[in-house]
């Protein structure tokens, strides 16, 4: 096991690199400077020169491209261009947190009502009931998050005033309600469709017949037997949409203003600012990663019969 | 199924206590802020350093530092940093006596040698501040920011006593009294620079000179202002002002904040929300002139736009009232002419006239009857603020009424300006542009727009050069208003460009918020001049 866990960690290493690499060179490809945010007015050409040795621009690619793994393999992830009063470091260090909190959050959200209501799907499928779920998951996939934010801010915000159109003031305030629902809803419909469809696939296994011949409980068959194997694919999913809602919140948190990490993409891609970009898709690859690896170590707790012992 | 019924009830009752969804949270919004503050939503600074910010910044700078004073819109001046101002006779030493009341936040006094420091600042290449070009008249100013003077004693500027500002001239600069009131040029203060570096800027670090003092900066969320006790100047009347940062569509995000009762001020309404707010909101919302223009460019040094013709036909082919009418729901006003109202040297009668029958006479002598032979063109745009909607709308104008085809190319914003930049070499047919005034002064649009060329579209009129070279250095303000009406003939005689229309702030103001004011040039308001009406 512990083997197993330090092999796929040693994998992360060579990914990194190579997202590292990707990332820089887009980065740099992408017409625009950063000093082309200076105002209107022309930077003379002197400011720019400056600006570029300042920020190590003025170097050539290959170079920079090494100087900046050199630091970063320091944990110096360089600062922001945009703010200047801000390192890479400081920007995850703020807002990190807030982008965790929310996506625990959402995803919690998300798996306490999906397989409820998946399971119930299942067990009571081709009835009015399984209907209105299927179709009310159909529109929940179908609604795009940025959509659901908007809305939320509208009815919830703007014409009920039940909570702030924008800003975030805690995890345990209304300011959380509409990016949590923005961010589950997705996450939720597929989860119950997943896992509906999983739950009807063993509904027919031999085990579970010879479960109920057994004598033992619905609750028993359903929840200790049933439920267990068919939550191995649904945890795949999830693991998917975790790194989603962690990272990929970007919309939800620039519609709600929620300072997470999210929108940091968006803002640094739009004033090219090289070291926020990298550093915080490094990050983002670096949670899908690990999140990939706790997925399979959850096969583990899930499915007696896989074990990563080699 | 009803114990199913009873865990999926539990599990949901879970997941709402889980996100904090409690009924109880819940409240109504305050109509007003109960504790009096001014509540706005703002984009998040670059930088809070007044010598270096130059985007939206100075929304928040302009209230945490002052200039030497404030040019109105009449031209007087509102004295802040300075107490008096004396210009020698040969135009060349401006003298600022400093208001002796005036103190940084934290009590210490600022001095000349304040001003003189932040000012070389804004040149100091290791600083890499865009606001240097402001001060290119200044002795020895080009030079210091090239680095081809060393020596911050060479430049035009010195502290003759702890009250006294001077600033010695390269030549005679009639222009620096509308630049030395901007809101850029202000003091900063150098014993927190110095022993702060790039953090001075932060919470607990930022040191100002305005009415307001920073209370707090936490990044991507809010500022806070609070009222400057150590202010020389007289105390604003709001005490403290709460500025929640938006990462989006700032104009989309404060109108929902707006209508929530969660601000008292907008500075900007989109697009697709005008009508809608104008009905809503007839006694709260303005139309806040601004002095600017939007203009398409041609690249005028390159054929068939190096054919006054060409460019005249152009211009005559489009319909102003269409444009304001689609892109701005008729908040704008359209532009028959370049430079903008309020600028000396603006007369009327140099507008453009014509008809759509005169444009195509006029392609037709250039060559190109019903635009035939005339060459497939490409109309160059950013996608921000309508302007692919312009470029677009006068692609169909000029189709119809010329019977020639362009394409419209779209980029990202940033894209853009970097296009923009990189056409000082480069060839190009037409770009979406505009300017807006950084100072009121002729000189901000005639030189430097159209001789220093600040949006690459190759000019090129001799008798124009000189007349603004001349006007530049003149002190005399009836000669050099003549020498710019001169120039303006020209200007719209050559049609380097096509004006469109004069942009508008749309801004809404709560009915308790009064003397809340906006500016024509920059559309900048000050908190301070503000006041609350408690209910």
């Amino acid at each position: 096991m512990l083997r197993y866990v330090a092999r796929r960690a040693m994998a992360i290493v060579p990914t990194l690199l190579l997202v590292y690499t990707v990332v820089f060179f887009i980065a740099h490809a992408t017409p625009g400077s950063p000093w082309d945010m200076l105002g209107e007015r022309p930077v003379p050409p002197q400011v720019q020169e400056n600006l570029n040795q300042k920020y190590n621009l003025d170097k050539s690619l290959p170079e920079q491209y090494l100087t900046y793994l050199g630091n970063a393999l320091r944990g110096d992830f360089g600062p922001s261009y945009r703010s200047r009063s801000q390192s890479v470091a400081q920007i995850i260090r703020e807002f990190l947190p807030v982008s965790l909190q929310l996506g625990v959050a959402a995803m919690v959200l998300a798996l306490l009502v999906a397989l409820p209501l998946g399971g119930l799907a299942a067990l009571r499928r081709g009835t009015w009931l399984d209907w209105t779920i299927v179709s009310l998951t159909t529109l929940g996939i179908s609604l795009p998050s940025y959509v659901v934010a908007s809305v939320g801010i509208v009815v919830l915000g703007v014409k009920l005033g039940w909570a702030p159109t924008i800003g975030w003031d805690g995890l345990f305030t209304p300011s959380s309600v509409v990016p949590i629902i923005g961010l589950s809803l997705a996450p939720l419909a597929a989860l119950t469709r997943y896992f509906r469809a999983s739950m009807i696939e063993e509904l027919h296994r031999d085990y579970v017949r010879t479960a109920r011949a057994k004598g033992l409980s619905e609750q028993k068959v359903v929840g200790g037997h049933m439920a267990r194997n068919a939550l191995i694919p649904v945890m795949t999913v999830a693991g998917v949409y975790f790194s989603y809602v962690l990272m990929g919140s970007f919309f939800v948190e620039t519609i709600a203003g929620v300072p997470g990490l999210g929108r940091y993409f968006v803002i640094s891609v739009a004033a090219r600012d090289y070291p926020v970009i990298i550093g915080t898709t490094l990050l983002y690859a670096a949670v899908v990663l690990v999140v990939n690896i706790l997925v399979d170590l959850s096969y583990a707790a899930l499915d007696p019969r896989i074990r990563y012992d080699a | 199924m009803s114990r199913w019924l009873r865990g999926l009830i539990t599990a949901c009752l879970i997941a709402v206590l889980v996100s904090g969804i409690t009924p109880a949270v819940f409240a109504a919004p305050p109509a007003q802020s109960a504790t009096g503050e001014f509540r706005m939503i703002v984009g998040e600074p670059s930088s809070l350093d007044p010598n270096i910010a130059v985007d939206y910044s100075i929304f928040v700078t302009s209230q945490l530092f002052d200039p030497l004073y404030r040019m109105e819109e009449d031209g007087s001046l509102t004295m802040l940093g300075a107490e008096s101002y004396e210009v020698s006779e040969d135009g060349l030493t401006w003298t600022f006596k400093l208001n002796p009341n005036a103190k940084w936040s934290d009590g210490e006094p600022i001095t000349a040698s304040d001003w003189v420091y932040s000012w070389l600042r804004t040149l100091d290449p290791a600083v890499g501040s865009g606001v240097g070009t402001f001060l290119a008249a200044v002795r020895n100013a080009p030079e210091y920011q090239a680095g081809e003077v060393t020596d911050p004693a060479e430049v035009g500027l010195r502290a003759v006593d702890d009250l006294t500002f001077e600033v010695t001239m390269a030549q005679p600069s009639p222009q620096f009294k509308a630049v030395a009131g901007l809101p850029y040029l202000t003091a900063s203060p150098r014993h927190v620079i110095e022993e702060k570096g790039e953090q001075w800027t932060e919470t607990g670090n930022l040191v100002s000179s305005g009415p307001y003092k920073l209370e707090a900066w936490d990044h991507d969320q809010q500022i806070v202002l609070a009222r400057n006790e150590h202010y020389g100047g007289d105390a604003p009347s709001i005490e403290r002002a709460v500025l929640t940062i938006a990462t989006g569509d700032p104009c989309v995000a404060q109108v929902q904040a707006y209508e929530a009762n969660e601000v008292d001020f907008a500075t900007c309404v989109p697009a697709q929300d005008i009508a809608r707010m104008r009905s809503q909101y007839p006694d709260e919302l303005t139309l806040e002139p601004l002095s600017a223009t939007i203009f398409p460019v041609f690249d005028n040094s390159k054929e068939p736009w190096n054919d006054v013709r060409v460019r005249k036909a152009f211009s005559l082919a489009i319909d102003r009232d269409a444009i304001v009418a689609v892109l701005t729901d008729n908040t704008s006003t359209p532009a028959y002419q370049l430079v903008p109202e309020g600028i000396i040297g603006r007369d009327p009668g140099h507008a453009l006239t014509g008809t759509v029958e005169d444009a195509q006479a006029l392609l037709a002598e250039a060559g190109y009857p019903n635009g035939e032979g005339f060459p497939e063109f490409t109309i160059t745009t950013s996608n921000a603020r309508g302007r692919k909607d312009l470029a677009e709308l006068i692609q169909q104008m000029w189709k119809d009424n010329l019977g020639v085809t362009g394409q419209v190319e779209v980029m990202e914003e940033n894209a853009y300006r970097s296009w923009v930049n990189a056409r000082k070499e480069e060839p190009y047919d037409i770009g979406i542009n505009g300017w807006y005034s950084d100072y009121i002064d002729p000189n901000n649009w005639y030189k430097e727009v159209f001789v220093d060329d600040y949006r690459n579209m190759h000019f090129t009129n001799e008798e124009f050069v000189n007349l603004v070279g001349e006007a530049a250095f003149e002190l005399d303000e009836a000669k050099r208003a003549d020498l710019f009406t001169q120039a303006d003939a020209i200007l719209e005689a050559e049609a380097p460009a096509i004006p469109a229309y004069y942009p508008t702030d749309i801004q809404l103001r709560k009915p308790w918020l009064q003397g809340l004011g906006h500016t024509p040039v920059l559309g900048l308001f000050y908190i301070a001049d503000a006041t609350i009406t408690q209910p």
